[in-house]
């Protein structure tokens, strides 16, 4: 991507994210002062306008029309009601019914004595606060804090002379941090269990509830600890754990007045330098008290941070963003080249709060993979009218069908790629030998990060057998299935990576047409054991420890 | 470039616990559901049936998102939103149907009757013939993955929440529609 100056252009992907108002308002304001006095970008953006609202109008005016569908609540209704009642009322046959009446009487007997001893939400929460405070959470976090319709970011813990006063970022917050206060609640630490269990302590009536649920997009399951008081200012608290680690990682609070605030978790962070003394309370007593001064020198640790932060915006996958160590050892730099201004402040977002830790962005060419991408409108047309090629299409249906199956297995192959590498580079920065001392939790983002990669690749994989699933019929090899040798992640991570390239290369080859009608044939037939070979490894490294 | 907003009370909503008795919470759950039904049940069909989801499943489909939505706020999960979150589960729904049934579909048939009979049916459609048989072209030529991207953009989805539906970034979802758009902007401004 470029730099909006002088006579360089505004990529398509900025302009339709301009068009859709995708774009943050910093970046909007850059992109303007360039359109305003470059024609080429706006004569452009005006196309790619027409584009788009030609497909509006067709999705709106044609294809919905065209596809929806009669209500049907009525039946939908009937079913819920049903639901209700097959969950509520078991039916029991009519010839046991005597043993269904012997049930009945036991399960009453069984419902009695749990009502008697079944733990009550006060019990619950009590249970769940008391573990939750000797479990291991990270060591250095940052929350978010929303209230007043503004956000602040800070970190989790103040202590010191910050837990007294605000410091420098935090003076907007001074109203919030006033009712935190008057409500005994303390503001030094929001989002833990202890200052929950704390406040909670001291009320003197409350109404506990405790739930379980599901989160519809984030894979996990969760509890909510909300307790309701009618004494002070703060009326109710809520306090969002994870249920695997029971760390907090959302509080929500609502005050007399109406107001609410909400403090979510930010993420790690490392110890902040030194006036600032923030960090988070060992939660467990063998847990060794954190560094009291600000990182001197940093290493593999830092650096992973940096990669979890940056795969939580998903960059460090297909962008042209590297992670290293500087040369002397005292700071974290994370190079982009040619991203978009919205996209650099994502990333200086991501890493913001991390001292020794700096984002230098420079204009210029994307690396490879951002532009490995195919273009897929000229590829298929690009084909060499060859005897493979004429079977190949044959095979598909016609040329434009081909042409979408070229299409699809070039993305999945592209995804694949970026996937391989982003692997490939985790297992370079963390081998054994450096990941060995890391301690449990890094080891957990660590192997949290490779799975991420290794099931998208999977998936990829699969998504490309199937879009070629019409070409390969009648290849041989297709159903082979080939287990790879046992060997560490990292040295997978890299044959993944080599056979991702191959794979590539030839799928590059084939349905982009620069092959001769011999290589071409070659390439094919050794592209089945290719994609099995590649699915193999990214299934072991999915199941790595 | 206007895009369908018909969700703009949805992103405020959000599934809460009901008090009462579990009658009253049963019929006051109903009354969520079928708000949320009547308000989206025309764009989660479309959207379904447009997926290659024959037309005889697609209403079983639709239905069987709605029991979902039930079940998940009867258990008092909290969702927090709720377009978002039909979409998904539509669209998980609607590639589990085209899994089990074990068809390949390298264009999503249905699709290409539905654009086809659009194209026959001048007097439904506002479009000026030319303009909407470029379109269809332009469609043809896009894979699944960037129509899906398009179809959720036009329902008024922003990046995040298409990413969350198809599973995917929303580096990639402005990838897949700085395709599909430069291809139709080719196909109109040709």
């Amino acid at each position: 991507m470029l730099k909006h100056s002088g006579s360089q252009h505004i990529p398509d992907s900025d302009l339709i994210r301009i068009a859709d108002g995708e774009l943050s308002a910093k970046a909007v304001s850059a992109t303007e002062t360039h359109l305003r006095s470059c024609s080429h970008c706006r004569a452009r953006l005006d196309e790619l306008k027409r584009g788009a609202d030609s497909y509006d109008q067709y999705h709106a005016q044609v294809l919905r029309p065209s596809v929806e569908l009669p209500e049907a609540w009525s039946s939908v209704a009937a079913r819920l009601r049903k639901l209700d009642e097959t969950t509520r009322k078991p039916v029991f046959p009519a010839v046991a019914m005597w043993w269904g009446v012997a049930a009945a009487l036991v399960c009453c007997c069984f419902v009695v004595t749990w009502s008697l001893y079944r733990e009550s939400p006060t019990r619950r929460m009590q249970q769940l606060l008391t573990r939750a405070a000797v479990a291991t959470t990270p060591r250095y976090r940052r929350v978010k804090v929303i209230a007043n319709g503004r956000t602040w970011y800070r970190p989790a813990t103040l202590e010191g002379e910050t837990a007294q006063r605000p410091y420098t970022d935090e003076r907007g917050l001074e109203e919030t941090r006033a009712q935190f206060v008057k409500a005994s609640y303390k503001w030094d630490d929001p989002l833990s269990v202890r200052s929950f269990a704390a406040w909670r302590k001291n009320l003197p009536s409350r109404r506990d509830r405790v739930f379980s649920f599901q989160d519809g997009t984030e894979k996990g399951r969760f509890y909510r600890l909300e307790t309701e008081t009618a004494a002070g200012v703060l009326r109710m608290a809520t306090l969002t754990l994870r249920a695997d680690t029971l760390s907090p990682v959302k509080g929500a609070f609502h005050f007399e007045q109406q107001n609410d605030v909400t403090i979510e978790d930010a993420g790690e962070m490392p110890e902040p330098p030194g006036k600032l003394e923030t960090r988070n309370r060992p939660q467990t007593q063998n847990r060794p008290l954190p560094e009291p001064s600000v990182v001197k020198e940093v290493g593999a640790v830092e650096e992973l941070r940096v990669f979890a932060a940056l795969n939580a915006i998903g960059a460090d996958v297909g962008e042209s963003v590297s992670v290293d160590i500087a040369p002397s050892k005292q700071q974290v730099t994370v190079a982009g080249v040619g991203l978009s201004p919205d996209r650099e402040q994502q990333i200086r977002q991501a890493v913001a709060g991390m001292p020794n830790t700096e984002a230098r962005f420079r204009s210029g060419q994307a690396s490879a993979f951002v532009n490995r991408l195919p273009d897929t409108a000229t590829s298929a047309n690009a084909i060499n009218d060859t005897l493979l090629r004429q079977t190949l299409e044959k095979q598909a249906g016609g040329a434009q069908p081909f042409q979408t199956i070229a299409d699809k297995a070039l993305d999945a192959s592209s995804t694949i790629l970026q996937r391989a590498h982003a692997l490939y580079v985790l297992a370079e920065k963390f081998p054994p030998s450096i990941a060995s001392h890391f301690d449990a939790s890094q080891q957990d983002v660590l192997r949290s990060l490779r799975r991420r990669h290794a099931i998208v690749i999977e998936q990829a994989a699969t998504d490309l057998k199937s879009s070629l699933l019409p070409l390969l019929r009648g290849t041989a090899g297709m159903d082979e299935t080939q287990t790879p040798r046992d060997t560490s992640w990292e040295v997978g991570a890299a044959q993944l990576y080599e056979e991702a390239k191959g794979l590539d290369a030839s799928l590059g080859r084939i349905l982009g047409g620069t092959y001769s009608q011999e290589a071409g044939q070659r390439f094919w037939n050794k592209l089945p054991d290719e994609i099995q070979r590649l699915e193999a490894l990214a299934v072991s490294q999915e199941k790595a420890p | 470039m206007a895009a369908f907003h018909l969700f703009a009370v949805l992103p405020l909503m959000e599934t809460s616990v009901l008090p009462g008795s579990p009658e009253t919470k049963a019929a006051r759950l109903e009354n969520e559901i079928e708000q949320i039904y009547r308000q989206t049940h025309g764009t989660i069909c479309s959207y379904i049936r447009c997926l290659g989801v024959l037309q005889s499943q697609a209403q079983e489909v639709a239905q069987e998102v709605y029991l979902r939505l039930y079940q998940t706020m009867r258990k008092g999960e909290e969702i927090l939103n709720v377009r978002a979150w039909l979409f998904r589960v539509a669209h998980n729904l609607s590639l589990n149907v085209q899994s089990r049934e074990k068809r390949f579909r390298p264009l999503d048939p249905d699709w290409e009757r539905v654009t086809a009979d659009a194209g026959e049916s001048p007097e439904r459609a506002m479009l000026d013939r030319e303009k909407a048989r470029k379109v269809r072209s332009a469609l043809e030529t896009l894979s699944p993955q960037q129509r899906h991207c398009l179809y959720l953009r036009a329902e008024g989805l922003r990046y995040r929440e298409i990413a969350a539906v198809m599973s995917i970034s929303p580096n990639t979802v402005n990838e897949f529609l700085k395709r599909a758009i430069s291809r139709l902007a080719e196909a109109v401004n040709a």
